[in-house]
């Protein structure tokens, strides 16, 4: 499970549209901050603060390559990142369930009720 | 603000949901905001649940309490936006008996609001409905939807754990 703090920091590091076009690149294969700018019209010490929030959520690892120290994906965190968004798709699913069954009822005690 | 030069706008797949009802949408209106109705579907199944407080405008909240075997849990719903019959935006989170936001007691990992969007389409006879949430965080998240990012926001949770779910898996 993961722990509430953690969760909080991996959904904002999530919820920028350059930070997940990072990790898009980075599921693909480790990459440099050079070449992960590339495709983003900002400047690298932007990318760099991008990469910082990634790693502090637990999304991506430095690797250890002197250099260029590559940034690699945890896949790991995302999918479960990922399961707790399922988890909360299906409770709306289930609550959108209730509420059609609920409505059905309403319409059944209705002059004009449809049937579908 | 940062420019995004290979970015194009995504589907909506992972934080909406689209229903049709047959069902006007007044009433489909009506059992999202009577509190009588609302306690007859929004809690989850087999438990009973009351609406303890309603105050429908945005600023306003509304608890409904929930009771599961010994269990007591309350849901709040902390309005943001009302516009009959089209447009509800609320923020979803556990509450306590004053109607404060709390964490969940027992599960660690739910501990997040959640910003839902619904939306009421006429369709005559019958009612679409599209729902829309993401987890928001006070310090950015909620900031930007209110200085009318919403859009952006909508669009930006969209298919990317789709597409990253496709590219690991392979």
């Amino acid at each position: 499970m993961i722990e509430a703090a953690a969760l909080d920091r991996r959904f904002a590091a999530l919820a920028d549209p350059t930070r997940r076009a990072i990790l898009s690149r980075l599921a693909l294969g480790e990459a440099t901050v050079a070449e992960l700018g590339r495709p983003f019209a900002i400047s690298q010490p932007a990318i760099s603060k991008h990469l910082k929030v990634l790693e502090e959520a637990g999304l991506i690892a430095t690797g250890q390559a002197a250099q260029a120290r590559p940034r690699r994906l945890n896949a790991e965190a995302l999918t479960e990142t990922v399961a707790w968004a399922d988890g909360v798709r299906r409770m709306w699913e289930e609550r959108l369930d209730r509420l059609g069954a609920f409505l059905k009822d309403q319409m059944k005690g209705d002059d004009h009720a449809d049937r579908d | 603000m940062l420019t995004v030069t290979s970015s194009a706008p995504e589907a909506d797949s992972d934080f909406v949901l689209v229903r049709r009802f047959a069902a006007p949408r007044e009433l489909v209106w009506r059992a999202w905001t009577d509190p009588a109705m609302l306690a007859r579907w929004m809690g989850p199944a087999g438990c009973a649940a009351t609406v303890e407080h309603h105050d429908l405008r945005t600023g306003g909240h509304t608890l409904i309490r929930m009771e599961m075997g010994d269990m007591t849990l309350r849901a709040r719903l902390g309005w943001r936006d009302v516009e009959p019959p089209a447009l509800l935006a609320y923020e979803h989170s556990a509450g306590d008996a004053d109607g404060n936001v709390v964490r969940m007691p027992f599960d660690g990992d739910w501990p997040l609001r959640l910003m839902t969007v619904v939306e009421l389409h006429d369709e005559g006879a019958t009612t679409r409905l599209e729902l829309r949430w993401w987890p928001i965080d006070a310090s950015d998240a909620e900031t930007a939807y209110f200085a009318g990012q919403h859009d952006s926001m909508r669009q930006g949770w969209g298919g990317s754990f789709d597409k990253l779910e496709g590219v690991l898996a392979r």
